[in-house]
């Protein structure tokens, strides 16, 4: 059976507004994550210059 | 001579250096990857770096700066070792293809971070790819990605998958990119705590929210598109100064949601964990 205009409409749903935390700090490449090998020591850090370990 | 790297499907030839490559980019590394890199990087070793002539576009308020350069784009590594001048200074080209590295410090390598992930970042937004905070794990032969601030158990996932046939491809950053309608999953050279990362790469089929509120129970709930974008742009490295890329990034990753089912998952610290993930897998 054919289905009418009607019966295509979705349920309405009341729009709401979800907040998601941003951590800008992170998201613009900041600081370097590997911590493991912080200074010229080498490891598994490849940075030479890694001082500056965050976030 | 000339070196080849190649991170999510993008190759970055190196001229120039003589630095010596090792630690998890070495594994990046191949030869005769491409003869025209995407992006052709040659190194000059200076003993000074003048201050930028061009207005400053993004400042990323710790190691690296964004200024105007006549008709290209200047990037400004700082670091508190070298003081105020930067202690490398690299020219792109409009087009993201050349890009000239001035280097002050004898032995470092151009490409290391941040350079590397700017680059790669900023030639991935107008292609339809992204780079994501998030665990990469690879369970027989499907891409499957747990996303997640610091702190919300990308690391944790990760060591619960290191012991089994899984492969990781990174405890903390992942790279994905559609590739003619079907999304993939690339590993990166960038690792978090648990220093596990590989250049593998598979179909991605699953996204997994991190979800730290519930350690003891393992438990996934879809998320709807919309949502799902919201959370993947909270975890990705989006282009902040460039607004065209910034629109491309959200397209990206709404197109991501709408494709790719995306749930959130709680999940206990221990191996039923897995095995909870690939159950739901295989519903």
């Amino acid at each position: 059976m054919e289905q009418t205009r009607e019966d295509k409409k979705k349920p309405y749903i009341k729009p709401e507004v979800t907040r998601f935390p941003l951590r800008p700090e992170e998201a613009v490449l900041g600081f370097c994550k590997s911590t493991s090998a912080a200074g010229p020591s080498g490891g598994t850090c490849r940075s030479t210059l890694c001082q500056t370990a965050g976030s | 001579m000339d070196r080849f790297f190649r991170i999510g499907g993008v190759t970055l030839g190196v001229r120039g250096s003589d630095a010596e490559v090792t630690g998890p980019l070495a594994k990046f590394m191949g030869d005769g990857l491409a003869a025209r890199p995407d992006i052709q990087i040659t190194a000059n070793h200076v003993h000074e770096i003048e201050p930028p002539s061009g207005r400053l576009l993004f400042d990323s308020a710790a190691v690296w700066k964004l200024y105007e350069d006549a008709d290209a784009h200047r990037i400004d590594c700082h670091s508190p070792l070298f003081g105020d001048m930067p202690y490398k200074s690299a020219r792109v080209s409009p087009d993201l293809r050349a890009v000239d590295v001035r280097v002050r410090v004898a032995g470092h390598d151009p490409l290391e971070f941040p350079l590397d992930e700017l680059l790669v970042n900023a030639y991935l937004a107008p292609r339809r790819g992204v780079e994501l905070h998030s665990c990469g794990i690879i369970d027989g032969g499907q891409g499957l990605l747990f996303i997640g601030n610091s702190g919300d158990g990308k690391t944790t996932t990760a060591r619960l998958w290191q012991n089994g046939p899984a492969e990781i491809v990174s405890d903390d950053r992942v790279i994905v990119r559609d590739e003619d309608g079907v999304w993939m999953m690339y590993g990166t050279p960038w690792h978090g705590e648990a220093e596990i990362c590989s250049a593998g790469r598979a179909p991605l089929r699953r996204i997994y929210v991190l979800d730290k509120s519930s350690r003891s129970r393992n438990g996934v709930t879809p998320l709807r598109p919309a949502e799902a974008a919201a959370r993947l742009f909270a975890c990705a490295f989006p282009p902040f100064h460039d607004a065209g890329d910034l629109g491309r990034i959200v397209d990206t990753l709404g197109d991501l949601a709408a494709s790719v089912p995306v749930g959130r998952l709680s999940f206990a610290n221990d191996p039923t964990a897995v095995a909870f993930v690939r159950q739901e897998l295989a519903a």
